[in-house]
């Protein structure tokens, strides 16, 4: 589903910030990755949902090769693939309703066909009372669940989350690890950016260490 | 744990009624003040290109009213000679006319008629008593292929002393030159109006694109596609512009159908108000619609051109 073959990335003029990267993450895995700030972990993240192209080496992304598609195949794979940013990026001008809508407006749904589904997810995530309510309103915590539930809304082959649970309690940290392993559990391959050491603990399952740019595949807590 | 009831978007389970939510919702829009703004100017500018058109339609009717009235008709003057009877030489010109094919009715102005027709020109004065004021003969003419006015110029110099044959080609030809003035300087006006709602749409595109840079990103990321987003802005663009210029064609209608029922100059010489037609009002109508259209392509291209230069990535 997804492989990086001798993968680097730099920005214009800067040093190196992924060096010779490889791995191949298939359909219906669950991997954190992990490093420490400033090791590459959103970088490595924006390569996967398509945001930077790789400066050396080969990206996958569905089997494609991210460097030979047009503006148009992006945007058509990205439909493929949920993503929850670490800052939400929840439109302030829409609320919670529209902005969890989004994607699946996205997709040519129409409101008539889409607007029960999205309620019961938003009473999933527990914003269910905030259904009409507006980002700048909501505590941190409710936007992580919004942003979660906008990546998830339309049932992605692929989902990407940095920082999930960075602005949760542990208690809630554990339910939305568990929203993404029952997502996991339905297909859904699952790359999740953290370095919520007791998350890893908790929750067994593969991690990508970046250091220093490079990439050390770890084994189980 | 996540339970069965919470899972149904996932599994399928029935679903629940929907509760009340604001489901249909625009992805583009403009603040307030800039909104406003720009509602107006557009207002503004379809009045002015609906008034050029309504001016423009206006002056071809009385134009050719003005025409068609002066084409078919013809005027033999005969002018105070010493020593030369005016009435004789008028009764001559009368007999050649009777003659002459083509022509169906002749009139000889009489005295009053004259000073009339020179009373717009200098007023009511006693001066016009004193003036040696012409003959005049109005011929109306029946078939215009069997009239041949240089043939009858020609016998009425021969014939009819101090007498000329005035078809009207020239004031013709000086309306249908006026007409075309206006006309041209109306179509003008429509353009540079035009032209003025193409800048003002692609500033205001290149500002929505920019405020909205946000959402654009935030719909990239989910998958949208240019076109999408292209669409998105385009719609914004024309609903405004439909609203806008619909409201600025009403006062414009309004004020022909206030001047064509109301407004009575036909008195008046120069100013022969006709009313205009429904086809008209359909046209005038119609650049509602037309203004929309420009602002939607001028959006379209304008986004498109921006997205473009963005690698989207």
């Amino acid at each position: 589903m997804i492989r990086f073959e001798n993968v680097s990335f730099s920005y214009k003029d800067n040093e190196v910030i992924l060096k010779n990267l490889n791995f191949e993450i298939n359909k219906g895995d669950f991997y954190f990755v992990t490093g420490q700030s400033g090791a590459g972990k959103s970088t490595l993240l924006r390569m996967l949902f398509m945001s930077l192209v790789a400066t050396k080496g080969k990206v996958s992304i569905f089997e494609q090769d991210v460097a030979q598609l047009h503006k148009e195949d992006v945007a058509h794979l990205r439909r493929r693939i949920g993503i929850v940013f670490q800052d939400f990026r929840l439109l302030d001008n829409l609320s919670i309703f529209q902005n969890i809508a989004l994607p699946l407006r996205v997709l040519g749904q129409r409101a008539e066909d889409y607007q029960v589904d999205v309620i019961e997810l938003l009473e999933w995530v527990e914003l269910g009372k905030h259904l009409n309510n507006y980002p700048p309103f909501l505590s941190g915590g409710e936007q992580q669940r919004a942003a979660i539930a906008r990546a998830v809304v339309a049932q992605p082959d692929l989902l990407i989350a940095d920082e999930p649970t960075g602005n949760v309690d542990p208690e809630l940290a554990q339910r939305l690890l568990r929203l993404f392993i029952e997502l996991n559990k339905l297909g859904t391959t699952v790359i999740i950016a953290t370095h919520d050491i007791s998350l890893m603990r908790e929750f067994h399952v593969p991690r990508l260490t970046l250091q220093n740019g490079y990439l050390t595949e770890g084994g189980y807590f | 744990m996540i339970t069965q009831d919470k899972n149904n978007f996932l599994t399928g389970a029935e679903k629940k009624p929907a509760m009340h939510v604001e489901s249909k919702f625009s992805l583009i829009s403009v603040s307030g003040m800039a909104r406003n703004s720009l509602f107006v100017l557009m207002m503004i500018l379809s009045l002015l290109v609906s008034m050029s058109i309504g001016v423009g339609l206006l002056v071809n009717k009385v134009m050719t009213v003005w025409v068609k009235d002066i084409v078919n008709e013809a005027t033999v003057e005969i002018r105070p000679v010493v020593g030369v009877s005016m009435e004789n030489q008028t009764k001559e010109a009368l007999k050649i006319l009777s003659q002459t094919p083509g022509i169906g009715t002749i009139k000889v102005l009489d005295d009053l008629k004259n000073k009339e027709l020179l009373k717009p020109w200098l007023g009511e004065t006693d001066i016009i008593d004193e003036l040696p004021l012409p003959n005049l003969i109005s011929v109306v003419i029946a078939d215009a292929n069997q009239f041949n006015a240089e043939h009858l110029s020609e016998q009425l110099t021969q014939n009819v002393i101090g007498s000329s044959l005035d078809t009207h080609d020239r004031w013709q030809s000086e309306l249908k030159n006026f007409g075309l003035l206006l006309n041209n300087a109306s179509s003008s006006v429509i353009f540079l109006i035009v032209l003025t709602v193409v800048i003002i749409i692609v500033f205001a595109t290149r500002a929505v694109m920019t405020g909205s840079q946000q959402i654009i990103e935030v719909l990239s990321l989910v998958g949208a596609t240019d076109n999408f987003i292209i669409h998105q802005v385009a719609v914004y663009f024309l609903r405004m512009s439909f609203f806008a210029t619909f409201v600025g064609v009403i006062p414009c209608v309004t004020i022909f159908i206030i001047l064509g029922n109301f407004y009575n100059l036909q008195q008046s010489l120069f100013i022969h108000f006709i009313p205009l037609s429904m086809g008209d009002y359909l046209i005038i109508l119609l650049s509602s619609p037309l203004l929309s259209l420009i602002t939607l392509c001028t959006a379209s291209l304008t986004s498109y051109s921006i997205l473009k230069k963005s690698n989207g990535m």
